[in-house]
């Protein structure tokens, strides 16, 4: 069964998932881990702009990730998110997946694409890869589900300090998605809750940024683990720093320990290496994963590395 | 609902689920746009939305309301873009079935480029970055590269027709091409196969009641053969034929199946372990072989079959003490070690497939197959059936590497199910069921040793060689070791480890690739104890041969060889050159047959093989015009048909070495009966054959027109058996530095540079060196193709490919292309290829096979040049990024 919205306020009543751009939906539909009746989102009016105004940007949620990686506002005062849409999946997935579809995909667990085989966010009581296969599962688990959060785009949000809008309410990206322990979920929204724009602080002034994903082909590959850095940097000195890290647990994650040993740092390599060091605290890695912490440690130290290396940003004023 | 395909309207009422390529492909009927993942992964469904490249097979069929969509059919024979006629001349295409997608996101790529950089050439990362979401198995991508730079800067601007080297390029660039997948015959219905939910069971009951009752469902079929024993997870349990494949899969869900489940050992890690579980019950003689020989006779000691003797052994107790003794410190350098290989998946971008239609007792099978001939036989013994009452055909094969040479589920499916239906059946594998239960290359666990005396001279050698075929045996690393090694005491031991996973096929240069990985990393090794360069230990390692001398030669004078030792890259990206021996044998098939007729409208030459890629047609079209000039385009070709002469099947690198020679023969005899003709009839004064034509005392008379003026004419030539010593009557021919007559052997040598990123873990080759003596090349273009090819999968069975396996339930977790991961454009290395053609002249034109050749060595050369670039020797395949981030301390 299909529906079709054409206005916000017929969301709630919606029966059915949404449909946005489709590129992950319809390989669940293919595949036959999702089925169920469908509301298709694509024709509802003014949700594909970007609005940068003097207090931010808003993003709306069918605006493709094509459109965000290009949009000279992005690329201008949030570089990392820029890169980061522009380093995921394929020009093709990047002109039809959508901001909103990102930020809410479901998880890319073998086991869970699979529909032959069990996983807690199909329903089932346990997951298959916990005593299975995990060697790209978690670092920092919260238990159920074995395997990270898919966004890239929500991971890089969490460094901008995102904030989401739907039909309901406004909250925090960190919110979105909550601690982890959802494990039939890869979001919070409650069903017929719709995403509609996404939210941005200003750019600081003086701050670089940098994203990075450690991959072992060239193009098209899921990340080992991936992170953006977003440093402020004053006279030197290393004012605030924001820290995120994807591919490593349930949901994205701040790395609240890295940032603590860059503030009030020189930014200057040695600096570097310090913090990074401090990526796996607080790590509980599943077996097969522990590798991973090392991983994440060295593309914190990179990103850094190359933030540390970037033009600031310079700050605009819209309009 | 109203879109434009094409420039036309079309109007329908989509189905919720319904995507852009089933409009296209199912309603529309275009079937040029190709699906091969279903999952954005691959690219091959790529059309052009209001002149944007996007997936259709993700794309909702409402999203193309109101849109405007380009399909690869506006680009037909008549209105060839740049883009199409540049990868026709630069051979960017192989089996064409990832083509028409390269082509639309070409085209857009092109038409961007030219409104913005004017004929500026584009780089390779600008090309790598917008292609990045296709795939192409072949691994084409060297002429993809070439031909969209090419067309970029204008050199096919207002050319109209330039075919290139291959002669069915054209169908494929304009997805005329026609794969089994595409067909609809009248009355077609879809088959879908259930599959065992368990890894090792007994299958009590089958209930197909509420199955057969629902509204759509046509036929089912029994697929359980063997005592009701299912011996993999995903083994074809029973068939459902509907009139779509919704239905179809809806009805595999009412399917119920009460098991006995019984306990199962899933790789052969859980095969091996001390209690494991017996994977296979029941008459060995049933199992099936990974093998393309005969299996060997096989000692069975639980899960584990020991080769009974290894027929290339030599000494081996010798072998044993010479080890020992070199273990103890006297007796040369030795080096030894563990190696091990993960299972590689064939992934042919089009699924196994099969379409089958019953006339009375007649049947037709239309396959995506690497042996249309043979699988005629086998379809005949299976159902019972007299040859002349079968016929398979197949035009166009999106790729094979060996997983498509037999009788498989997709088939026996289709058969069964048009029996039961009354109506053809097409059976299509989801790429799940092609990645998880189609075959793999074996994997491996070896033990290898070698011993050099203080000379560089091998002493002894030692290759046990563990293989997982899964539920099937046939492995023989060793054995091929020992084919392809120098003849020394050596002690080689196969064993293949029988368990619950589906059975391997053949693939590429079956076994060899883990051996040499094991062999070759062992001789860098070695000889680097004895101060010895790779070149050097190489030299000494096999008896003098000028062939491989001559490579090596040209190896040492490489610059890129040369000067390895000063370009190391710097701390953080070190550069490494490495480079691997390789050898194969020779293989052709002497009893192909083939005709070569002609009549007023052209010269047809018939015969039962196929091409899947590898470019048959090609080879056999070019025969003809090298034995009378006629241009290999104008040939006509009656191919992939099973009552056509007999043809070789596509594999063993036999093809070109079974068809030219007598195709070439044939040319030339049937061109001497139109020299007769034409000399009776026309008047023509000291006529004879000349190139293109009939050269007589007034000149030449092209061949169309002698054609026009003839009488129809039809030679059929055989493939003459070359002879060996006594006469004997040999598939191989004889090769002096073999100890086993009748082995003609060929050689390649590898050469490979990478730069591995000692902090993240990843390994990029940069630089593929690949020699090749293999005798005349009789179709360079091709050849190249194959060494292209041959290199970059092998960077797949290298450092990405690793089939994955649940370890308790026994389903494939790599079943997807995201998690399966084939290289792709953007990994594909430089590839520099080099023949060296001297030294077969005994061989009927002086050529032997290449196209294994091309792949074997190929892991091993990257796994010395990461040696060489960081000093951390790699043991096993795939080299990921843990076991560098693991293994190379920084
Ligand atoms: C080869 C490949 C590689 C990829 N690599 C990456 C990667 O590295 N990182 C990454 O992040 N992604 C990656 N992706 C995934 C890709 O980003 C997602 O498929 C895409 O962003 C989904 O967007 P969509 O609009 O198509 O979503 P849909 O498929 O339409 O929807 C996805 C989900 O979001 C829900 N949804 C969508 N919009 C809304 C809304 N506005 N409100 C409420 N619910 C909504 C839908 O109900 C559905 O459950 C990759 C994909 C492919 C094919
Ligand atoms: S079939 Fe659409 S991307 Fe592979
Ligand atoms: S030519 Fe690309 S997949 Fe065969």
């Amino acid at each position: 069964m299909l529906t079709r919205l054409h206005t916000l306020a017929q969301a709630s009543q919606a029966d059915g998932e949404f449909r946005a751009g489709g590129t992950d939906l319809h390989d669940r539909l293919r595949s036959g881990v999702s089925d169920g009746p469908l509301v298709d989102i694509i024709g509802l009016p003014g949700l594909d702009g970007i609005d940068r105004q003097d207090d931010g940007c808003e993003i709306g949620a069918l605006l493709s990730l094509d459109g965000l990686a290009r949009n000279p506002d992005i690329v201008r005062d949030y570089p990392g998110l820029a890169q980061a849409a522009a380093g995921l999946a394929t020009p093709q997935i990047r002109r039809a997946a959508t901001v909103g579809g990102c930020l809410l995909q479901r998880t890319r667990c073998a086991y869970f694409r699979h529909p032959d085989l069990a996983c807690t966010r199909k329903g089932d009581a346990a997951c298959g890869g916990r005593k299975g296969v995990h060697d790209n599962g978690v670092i920092f688990d919260q238990g159920g589900c074995a395997h990270p959060h898919a966004s890239s785009l929500g991971m890089a949000l969490l460094a901008y300090d995102g904030r989401v809008r739907t039909t309901e309410r406004e909250m925090s990206i960190a919110d979105l998605y909550g601690g982890g322990s959802a494990h039939d979920r890869d979001h919070l929204l409650a069903p017929g809750e719709l995403l509609t724009h996404v939210l941005l602080p200003p750019p600081a002034p003086g701050e670089r940024a940098a994203y990075l994903r450690a991959i072992s082909r060239a193009e098209a590959e899921w990340p080992i683990v991936e992170s953006l850095v977003r440093l402020f940097v004053n006279n030197g000195t290393v004012t605030e720093a924001r820290v995120a890290a994807g591919a490593v647990s349930q949901v994205p994650l701040r790395l609240h320990g890295v940032e603590a040993a860059l503030v009030g740092r020189p930014a200057q390599a040695g600096t570097w290496g310090a913090a990074a060091a401090r990526a796996g605290e607080g790590a509980n890695p599943l077996p097969q994963a522990a590798w991973k912490v090392t991983m994440l440690e060295r593309t914190v130290l990179t990103a850094l590395e190359q933030a540390a290396a970037h033009e600031t940003v310079q700050t605009q004023t819209a309009g | 609902m109203r879109t434009t395909i094409n420039g036309e309207f079309f109007e329908f009422e989509p189905d919720a689920a319904e995507t852009a390529v089933d409009v296209i492909r199912e309603r529309a009927g275009l079937t040029g746009t190709k699906v091969a993942c279903g999952q954005g992964v691959c690219g091959s469904c790529a059309v052009l939305v209001d002149g944007e490249p996007i997936n259709a097979c993700l794309m909702p069929a409402i999203h193309m309301e109101g849109r405007d969509i380009r399909t690869v059919e506006a680009h037909g024979r008549d209105e060839l873009h740049p883009v199409q006629l540049a990868l026709m001349a630069n051979e960017g295409l192989q089996c064409g079935f990832c083509t028409p997608g390269f082509v639309m996101e070409g085209i857009a790529f092109h038409d961007r480029w030219r409104a913005e950089r004017g004929r500026e050439r584009p780089t390779r990362d600008e090309i790598a970055a917008a292609m990045a979401g296709h795939l192409c198995r072949c691994a084409a991508y060297l002429g993809i590269y070439a031909a969209i730079a090419d067309a970029c800067e204008g050199e096919f601007d207002g050319v109209n027709q330039r075919l290139g080297p291959r002669v069915d390029a054209l169908e494929k660039v304009t997805g005329e091409a026609r794969y089994t997948v595409d067909l609809a015959l009248p009355g077609q219905l879809e088959g879908r196969i259930l599959r065992a939910a368990h890894a090792n069971a007994r299958v009590l009951s089958v209930d197909t009641s509420a199955a057969e009752a629902l509204d759509g469902v046509v036929a089912v079929a029994d697929l359980l053969e063997d005592h009701r024993q299912v011996r993999f997870t995903g083994q074809p349990v029973f068939g459902v034929a509907a009139v779509d494949w919704a239905t179809a899969e809806r009805a595999l869900k009412l399917i119920e199946v009460d098991y006995e489940v019984l306990p199962a050992a899933i790789g052969m890690d859980q095969a091996l372990a001390e209690s494991a579980a017996k994977a296979f019950v029941g008459d060995r003689k049933t199992m099936a072989s990974a093998a393309e020989q005969a299996p060997l006779p096989t000692r069975w000691d639980g899960n584990v079959g020991h080769a009974r003797i290894n027929g290339t052994s030599w000494r081996p107790g010798t072998a044993r003490r010479r080890v020992a003794a070199a273990r103890g410190g006297s007796g040369g350098a030795l080096a030894e070690g563990a190696f091990r290989n993960h299972q590689q998946t064939h992934a042919a971008l089009e699924p196994h497939a099969a379409v089958a239609a019953w006339e009375g007792g007649r049947l037709t099978v239309h396959a995506s197959t690497q042996n249309v001939h043979h699988l005629r036989t086998l379809l005949a013994d299976k159902f019972g059936l007299e040859k002349q009452d079968v016929q398979v055909e197949s035009q166009h094969i999106g790729g094979g590497f060996g997983g498509k040479q037999g009788l498989y589920g997709e088939t026996v499916a289709a058969v069964k199910l048009a029996r039961a239906a009354g109506a053809p059946v097409r059976v299509v594998a989801s790429r799940l069921e092609d990645l998880s239960y189609t075959g793999q290359r074996s994997g491996s666990r070896n033990e290898g040793a070698v011993v050099l005396g203080e000379d560089g001279a091998p002493r002894a050698l030692r290759l046990h060689a563990d293989g997982d075929a899964g539920i099937a045996k046939g492995t023989a690393a060793a054995l091929l070791y020992g084919l392809i090694s120098p003849w020394v005491a050596k002690d080689l031991k196969d064993r293949v480890v029988v368990n619950n996973t589906p059975p391997a096929l053949p693939m590429r240069g079956p076994d060899a690739p883990s051996a040499l990985w094991t062999m070759e990393q062992l001789l860098d090794d070695a000889g680097t104890q004895l101060g010895l360069d790779p070149v050097e230990v190489r030299r000494r390692f096999m008896p003098k041969n000028d062939i491989r001398d001559r490579l090596l030669d040209w190896a040492e004078a490489l610059p890129a060889w040369r000067d390895r030792d000063a370009n190391r890259g710097d701390e953080r990206f070190r550069r490494g050159v490495g480079m691997a021996a390789a050898s194969w044998v020779f293989l052709y098939n002497p009893n192909v047959e083939v005709t070569v007729s002609c009549d007023s409208d052209g010269l047809t030459v018939a015969c039962s093989t196929q091409d899947i890629g590898n470019g048959t047609r090609t080879s056999i079209a070019k025969a003809v015009e090298d034995a009378i000039g006629l241009d290999r385009h104008a040939v006509r070709l009656d191919l992939g048909r099973a009552d056509a002469p007999l043809g070789p099947v596509t594999g063993g690198s036999q093809v070109t070495a079974s068809v030219y020679p007598p195709t070439y023969r044939a040319a030339e005899r049937l061109a001497a009966r139109l020299v007769e003709q034409a000399a009776e009839r026309l008047n023509l004064r000291e006529a004879r054959a000349g190139r293109g034509g009939i050269a007589h005392a007034g000149g030449v008379m092209p061949w169309e027109e002698v054609l026009r003026a003839c009488e129809p004419v039809s030679v059929t030539e055989k493939r003459v058996t070359e002879r060996g010593p006594l006469g004997l009557r040999l598939n191989m021919s004889m090769d002096p530095d073999s100890p086993f007559p009748g082995f003609r052997r060929s050689h390649a040598l590898v050469v490979t540079e990478v730069e591995v990123d000692t902090r993240l873990g990843r390994i990029r080759p940069l630089n593929v060196w690949t020699g090749i003596a293999a005798g005349r090349i009789l179709v360079p273009e091709l050849a190249r193709s194959q060494v292209f090819s041959g290199a970059i999968q092998g960077m797949g069975y290298a450092l990405y490919e690793k089939k994955v396996y649940e370890p308790a339930t026994g389903h494939v977790l790599s079943s997807n292309l995201n998690d399966y991961r084939l290289p792709g454009i953007g990994d594909a290395p430089e590839v520099h290829a080099h023949f060296d053609e001297a030294g077969y002249e005994d061989v009927a034109h002086g050529a032997i096979g290449m196209s294994e050749l091309a792949t074997v060595g190929v892991a091993a050369s990257v796994g010395n040049a990461v040696h060489h670039a960081t000093g951390w020797r790699p043991h096993e395949t795939p080299i990921l990024p843990q076991a560098v981030v693991e293994g190379v301390s920084i």
